[in-house]
């Protein structure tokens, strides 16, 4: 039951760090392109500078709950190492239900503000005149999934632990087996 | 205002220590010391909108591109390359190829304007094989983490165009004021390298024997690639082809030729760079994330603008104004983003220097001098946290092995101040021939 | 007392936050100490751009001064004193402030809030390193340029038009990457454009005013008594700041002239063709900003050509 709740969650995060994954390509490309747009072509593509700053938030929120399973981000451990392994188990169990009361408060501001934007209509005061809520609803659902998996990181630290111990391989979430 | 810092500071360490995930323990403190203080104002509001802000904002558009270069770079065989052809050269030179970090890192600053992105790029070549080699985990850390705070000193410089606006100084003097210092440390750094490998000979490789004329020429042409991509990218900023942001992309284009010229260049080894890029943004983004919402938090607590005018209330002598400027701003690197820092103390700080007979420019390189501190200062430290996020080693061991460079920076911003020519000379003297 | 906070995007120096010290000062002596509008500058607090309208509407902070250009995309009514090439000079600027000014309000009132005071930036010209005379000489110039009016206006004429952040323009312009800059000289000093470049066309083709604004609940709370006083304080100062803006404008263009920069203005012939490329956007801005900026544009056109 629990490890196959924590299967899905895993699919889930995957399938999110990979749409940020591509969009680091498109980010990628949409600058390459802005520079040979304007030196071979002569005219500026315009929308690259910000559209890349969308991609750039969105590629945070959208990989922030891989990284999180492949333990990327940053923690201090100093306390942890310290302590009896069973205490560990505990620690981290706290730690964890803090980082989801922090993570829930971020997503149900960012969705209020969603809200606000699809409200108001705001769009960007840029040439462009981008819709803004398309990328900040892309960046809240990343918010949200991020959430989610540290809901079932601390659903596993509490009832089976070993789960943990090995992160998720990327091959092992690609159906194809290779890419 | 004594109750609202000992509660941030308190709050702070137990979240920390607690084990709470850096980005948000900073944004969780931030939050609380709001409601706690600030209770009437709508706090997710403010947080909605910082975490807009601050990772759409297209000044650090830069740093997955600086990010994903490294990425590729780093299944390349380039690291070889550069190692093998760098061996013979240093040899003969105390600390042989622990020389590596600082000049990768002094090199690499003259193509990226963030210290986080140069710590990330050259970390992600040079450690794994550093400690392959031999050479002792710490002191490759620790001399990373040092020398990748240069990317602010060497220009194009992020925090130097912010400065230039906020002090309304040439951008283009600053960037002029940063590159004597920044070679100057660079080589302060080396010379420790060069001092700590002739006491302690056993923490070393052992050295090549027999060298010949041949390996020499041999290593040279191993370096090539390097150059040219290193070339690549600082040539289309000078010819006008991109800006210092989208020379990241001609980074990255540079580094996909690298990749395919060595028959590297797979599907799979694409999508593994793209996936290890991504979550490295996503690390330090939300680190970002967390330590602009504290430094908001701290701000609309007047929290900085408080010790500065207590400062201003002193009422010193020019040399003691610098030394205990550097206190206050070291201790407030520990703890807040660096960038942040200077946005919210200059409108004290600056007048209070200039009084002093202090020139702006040479303010602004003491400032990033200082940011750069704050960097390798625990337990808010960006370097700390990417060579931790790269190498796996413990941010206390990390901070334990950059102490001796946060030492030699201390020193050189005292020399600084006794000096100031060693920033004001170049843009003076250039300025004159306009 | 009470406390308000005011933020700014602006430095510290800036003339813009000058006018701002000052008035806080005076609200401050005014009302006895018992108001106190406490200034953060630069962006300190995080604030700085197109989120300062929602901002003040939200109570993240109780005041702001805020560039009207920028809060178009939450209301494109403001943004008709940045249509392009709308005022020839000085009185038709006066006429459209004055005339804008209650539809300023009316929009206020609708995020929450009470706009106190505006005072313009200088006019915006073009920075190049050749001299733009005529039309012909913008051809192919490749322009920074911010906003969407800029951008079309400067496309209608033939340039380049480029976006990139502030920061990236100081290396943009001294490698080449672009040919010019479209801003005023306040900007161009703080930018030391002189290093780049050699020509500075003061066309006046857009205004960018700031307006200080205030959040209606922190205002409402207020005595009625503070309230006038602020209000009239506003009233009074107002034409001294925006005189303070003109004599920024003239010290700044002095210190690009000591620095070598040739400075000019358009020609009857460059007018009359800027006003030919503006025409359309006028239209577009008639038909995108809702019923009532056309009622204002209609309103200001008759005001002008009736004097
Ligand atoms: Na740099
Ligand atoms: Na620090």
């Amino acid at each position: 039951m629990i490890s196959c709740l924590l299967r899905l969650s895993d699919r889930l995060s995957w399938a999110t760090a990979a749409l940020a994954a591509l969009a680091m390509a498109l980010l990628f490309v949409l600058m390459l392109s802005e520079i040979i747009s304007r030196n071979l072509f002569g005219r500026s593509l315009g929308f690259s500078w910000e559209v890349s700053g969308y991609l750039l938030g969105l590629i945070i929120f959208m990989a922030s709950s891989w990284a999180l399973r492949n333990d990327k981000h940053i923690r201090i451990t100093l306390l942890r190492d310290h302590i009896p392994e069973g205490y560990a188990r505990w620690l981290d169990l706290l730690a964890t239900l803090i980082g989801v009361v922090i993570a829930g408060f971020f997503s149900a501001a960012f969705i209020g503000f969603c809200l606000q934007t699809w409200h108001g209509g705001t769009v960007s005061s840029t040439p462009q005149e981008i819709p803004l809520i398309y990328p900040r609803a892309l960046m809240a659902l990343g918010l949200i999934v991020f959430t989610l998996t540290l809901i079932v990181r601390a659903m596993v630290l509490f009832s089976l632990p070993g789960l943990l111990a090995h992160p998720p391989e990327d091959a092992t979430m690609t159906t194809k087996g290779k890419l | 205002m004594i109750t609202i810092m000992l509660t941030a500071f308190a709050l702070l360490l137990a979240i920390l220590a607690s084990g709470v995930w850096v980005g948000l323990g900073l944004a969780g403190v931030g939050i609380v010391s709001l409601e706690m203080f600030r209770g009437f104002m709508p706090v997710e509001k403010l947080l909605a909108q910082t975490l807009w802000n601050s990772t759409t904002t297209s000044g650090l558009v830069a740093l997955p591109l600086f990010i994903l270069m490294g990425e590729l770079l780093f299944r390349s065989r380039l690291t070889q390359l550069l190692f093998d052809g760098l061996a013979p050269w240093v040899d003969r030179v105390p600390g042989r190829l622990l020389h590596t970090n600082v000049l990768g890192c002094t090199l690499f600053a003259a193509i990226s304007g963030s210290s986080a992105a140069t710590t990330a790029t050259v970390g992600r070549i040079t450690s794994n094989e550093l400690m392959r080699r031999g050479y002792d985990a710490r002191i490759a850390a620790g001399s990373l983490a040092g020398a990748g705070t240069l990317g602010f000193l060497i220009p194009p410089s992020t925090i130097m165009i912010i400065y230039g606006v906020l002090a309304q100084v040439s951008i283009l003097k600053m960037f002029m004021a940063g590159i004597i210092p920044g070679l100057l440390l660079a080589l302060a750094f080396m010379i420790y390298l060069g001092g700590y490998a002739l006491l302690r000979p056993g923490e070393l490789p052992p050295r090549q024997r027999g060298l010949r004329v041949g390996d020499y020429l041999r290593a040279l042409i191993q370096l090539g690639p390097v150059a040219l991509l290193i070339a690549l990218v600082i040539g289309s900023m000078f010819t006008g082809m991109a800006t210092p942001t989208e020379a990241g992309a001609v980074g990255v284009l540079g580094a996909l030729i690298v990749c395919l010229l060595q028959r590297c260049l797979s599907w799979r080894n694409l999508w593994s760079a793209l996936m290890g890029a991504a979550q490295l943004t996503s690390m330090i983004g939300i680190i970002i994330v967390g330590a602009m919402f504290l430094s908001v938090a701290m701000g609309f607590l007047n929290v900085p603008r408080t010790i500065a005018d207590m400062i201003s209330s002193l009422e010193l002598s020019p040399l003691a104004l610098v030394a205990i400027l550097l206190v206050f701003y070291v201790v407030l690197g520990m703890l807040l983003e660096g960038m942040s820092i200077i946005v919210m103390t200059l409108p004290i700080t600056l007048p209070l220097i200039t009084q002093a007979g202090f020139d702006p420019i040479w303010f602004g390189v003491f400032l990033v001098l200082v940011v750069e501190m704050a960097q390798i200062t625990p337990p808010v430290g960006f370097n700390l946290f990417v060579i931790n996020g790269i190498t796996g080693m413990k941010i206390s061991q990390v901070a334990r092995a950059v102490l001796p460079f946060f030492l030699i920076m201390v020193a050189f911003t005292l020399l600084l101040a006794v000096v100031p020519e060693i920033a004001t000379w170049l843009p003076d003297h250039l300025s004159q021939h306009r | 007392a009470t406390q308000l906070i005011i933020v700014t995007p602006w430095p510290e120096g800036n003339f813009q936050v000058r006018a701002l010290n000052q008035f806080a000062d005076a609200v401050k002596e005014a009302t006895d100490g018992e108001v106190e509008l406490d200034i953060h500058s630069g962006g300190a607090l995080g604030l700085k751009g197109p989120e300062l309208l929602s901002a003040v509407r939200d109570g993240l902070v109780q005041g702001a001064d805020m560039l009207l250009t920028q809060q178009v995309g939450e209301e494109p009514l403001l943004g008709i004193e940045s249509v392009p090439y709308l005022t020839r000079n000085i009185n038709d600027a006066a006429l459209l402030r004055a005339t804008a000014w209650p539809y300023y309000e009316a929009v206020a009132a609708e995020y929450n809030q009470k706009f106190l005071y505006t005072v313009p930036w200088p006019g915006q010209g073009v920075f190049t390193r050749q001299p733009v005379e005529t039309v012909e000489d913008l051809q192919g110039v490749k322009l920074r340029t911010v906003d969407k009016n800029g951008t079309e206006f400067f496309k209608a004429l033939g340039a380049s038009p480029v976006q990139m952040p502030w920061g990236e323009v100081v290396p943009a312009l001294a490698s080449g990457v672009i040919d010019g800059v479209t801003t005023s000289t306040p900007s161009g000093v703080d930018g030391s454009f002189w290093e780049f470049t050699t020509y500075f066309n003061k066309l006046d083709w857009q205004l960018a005013p700031d307006v200080v604004s205030i959040n209606l609940d922190a205002w409402n709370a207020l005595t009625a008594e503070q309230q006038q006083t602020i209000e009239t304080l506003a009233q009074e100062m107002e034409p001294q700041f925006q005189q303070l803006s003109q004599d920024e404008d003239e010290r700044n263009a002095q210190i690009l002239a000591d620095h070598g920069i040739h400075m000019s203005a358009p020609s009857a012939e460059l007018s009359k063709q800027l006003t030919d490329a503006a025409r359309p956007q006028w239209q577009q801005f008639r038909e995108s900003a809702g019923t009532q900026a056309d009622e204002l544009m209609t309103r200001y056109l008759e005001a002008r050509d009736a004097q």
